[in-house]
């Protein structure tokens, strides 16, 4: 039995491309990172992501990929300047990014994307509190709403709103991670290791909501130790190694074999040279 | 349509049940209980720790602990009564309304500063609360011995308004009481509809997860202190006000252990994340009632301490079966 074979019969249903196609993504930039920093773990990176854009972050465990997320989002001590749709962020700030469009989805996801011991009204505006403040009070009532709405959009099964996360699969609890997320209004996405530790019909789901979000126009960035999903669903790939930038692919350049040349280093390219401003890319 | 929560589970229930229980139990052994005078006098007692757990309950939901609540009182409540004093005789002499103001106003600046300053030294420097606040317990108690010359703190004879509201009724309620549950409600209200109040418990479910929220732990965490050193000061006002003065060796001595016991009682676990502040006015009440039962036992008053050690450690161990239970409370 091949693995397309197990696959198929896992889900259900016929699978006839595991990738759904790739948006179209717009010329308006989204988001520009000018030389990048952050101690120990990141080296004057820069790059831009275009509006309807998945844009990959590869390379190999430590090469500081998610060390470039949080310090995007001020997670991370960071120098360097960040712009989403020309609006520079304050640094060390989470409240500046988040207010600006930014949105993280952890790859940590019971260490830092969800409270386990909360439900799912709890946990899906806890970062978007602000939005429900009714003459200076909370409306737990729209929040109850807004839980429900994505409870029904990612087909999630709990017996009630209340019901603590812990008891939730993988899967589920990844949907309601994504709906913190996409609660907060982001024009900015970015998806640390999504299908990490999930089945394969809902990384197929995943995948088709990414490319749906993009669709949309949310600025999309993808970080995954995966292969097959980066050259899948990016439109261009920015590789790392040890928190430089090696290069960034585009297009047909989007290879397994070009995506490990420039994990590892043993290759570099013009375009990284010439993205890193002052940098030698050598 | 999704059903909201399970609104009715033991858990929830227990601290009420409890209280339920005890007050059959006492109105059933002893005729008085359950007369009105009696039940007041209750409510009044417990009001002065039960204010102060009510800040303790922000405290707690939020991972930390504040042990310095009871010499803080002490500390407070002779800053108030000097305040009270100096204001009646120097800056506005003769003026009952003046003095008063002038003691609430500088009281609860003390308490908020010493919020701000424990909370701080908390966040900023990642150290223990345990600790912090401990230091702090020695410290004021200190500070109201050496200002006190380890004596009372006595009011102005002629400042009548301070003991008239400390000892006085309002439709009938003692102001205390009064106080203890109009606080309780608000509190209620900012832990449940606003977001400070969400807040708090995400940072005490998760300080991780809070983070990656953009919520800013450090201010929640140092305004749960803030709020708590404010309750204290109210708390020493109410106090002084009782006999017109605070003694400086054994005013707010044990506060700490009361007011976390109603906070626990109430069903508020020490691990924090979630909480309740009606669970903090039973616990409080609970407490009270059995010193009460116990008085119309007869028991001896040496005693009382050995009895709320156990009703603290039972509460622990109905709250442990419920953190293992399949639907534990959340936030």
């Amino acid at each position: 039995m091949s693995e397309r074979d197990m696959a198929m019969a896992m889900v259900g249903r016929e699978l006839t491309q595991v990738f759904p196609e790739k948006a179209t993504p717009s010329a308006d930039i989204a988001l520009e990172v000018e030389n990048l920093s952050s101690p120990g773990a990141v080296r004057s990176v820069s790059f831009s992501v275009r509006k309807g854009e998945v844009f990959g972050l590869a390379g190999l465990m430590g090469a500081g990929r998610t060390e470039t997320a949080e310090a995007l989002m001020g997670l991370r001590r960071r120098r360097g300047t960040v712009r989403v749709y020309g609006e520079v962020l304050a640094p060390n700030r989470p409240e500046s990014a988040v207010a600006a469009g930014l949105a993280y989805l952890s790859e940590d996801r019971q260490g830092k994307g969800i409270l386990t011991r909360a439900g799912i009204t709890e946990n899906t505006s806890l970062a978007s509190l602000a939005r429900y403040v009714r003459n200076g009070f909370l409306s737990n009532a729209a929040r109850r709403r807004a839980a429900e709405k994505y409870v029904g959009e990612f087909s999630v099964r709990a017996a009630n709103l209340g019901a603590n996360l812990e008891f939730f699969s993988g899967g589920n609890q990844q949907k309601m991670s994504l709906a913190k997320c996409l609660d907060t209004e982001p024009r900015v996405l970015i998806f640390d290791e999504p299908t990490r530790g999930i089945d394969i019909k809902t990384k197929s789901g995943i995948y088709r909501f990414i490319q749906a979000l993009a669709r949309t126009g949310m600025a999309c960035i993808l970080i995954s130790s995966e292969m097959e999903e980066i050259i899948g669903l990016c439109h261009r790939v920015l590789v790392l190694y040890e928190g430089e930038a090696t290069g960034i692919l585009e297009e047909a350049a989007i290879t397994e074999e070009e995506i490990m040349l420039h994990a590892t280093r043993l290759k570099t390219s013009e375009s990284s040279r010439m993205a890193a401003a002052g940098e030698g890319g050598q | 349509m999704i059903p909201r929560e399970k609104r009715w589970d033991f858990s929830t229930l227990a601290p009420y049940l409890a209280l339920l229980a005890m007050l059959v139990i006492a109105s059933v052994t002893s005729e008085h209980f359950l007369q009105v005078r009696n039940l007041l006098n209750i409510t009044r007692q417990v009001s002065y720790t039960g204010i102060i757990a009510l800040g303790m309950t922000f405290v707690i939901i939020a991972g930390g602990i504040d042990l310095s609540v009871g010499s803080m009182v002490a500390f407070s409540g002779g800053v108030i009564i000097m305040a009270m004093n100096y204001c009646f005789t120097e800056l506005a002499p003769g003026s009952e309304l003046a003095a008063f103001l002038f003691a609430l106003a500088t009281g609860l600046a003390l308490g908020l500063l010493g919020g701000v300053f424990s909370g701080t030294l908390i966040t900023r420097f990642d150290l223990a609360p345990f600790i912090v606040t401990l230091g702090f317990m020695g410290f004021y108690r200190s500070m109201a011995l050496y200002t006190g010359n380890g004596g009372e703190f006595r009011v102005e004879s002629g400042m009548r308004l301070f003991s008239r509201v400390g000892t006085g009724l309002i439709l009938g309620v003692p102001v205390p009481s009064l106080a203890f549950l109009l606080l309780a409600a608000v509190f209620g209200i900012i832990l449940n509809w606003t977001r400070f109040g969400r807040y708090v418990c995400a940072v005490g479910s998760n300080e991780n997860v809070a983070r990656y929220a953009a919520i800013r732990v450090n201010r929640v965490r140092t305004l749960t202190y803030v709020i708590c050193g404010l309750t204290v000061a109210l708390s020493a006002f109410l106090l002084g006000g009782r006999m017109n003065s605070i003694n400086s060796t054994n005013a707010g001595n044990l506060y700490e252990l009361d007011a976390i016991a109603a906070v626990v009682i109430g069903g508020t676990a020490m691990t924090g994340g979630a909480g309740s502040m009606a669970g903090t006015v039973v616990g409080a009440l609970m407490l009270g009632i059995i010193n009460n039962m116990l008085n119309m036992w007869g028991v001896s008053a040496y005693l009382q301490g050995a009895v709320k050690g156990l009703v603290i450690v039972l509460a622990v161990l109905v709250q442990s079966a419920r953190v293992r239970g399949l639907f534990s409370r959340g936030g």
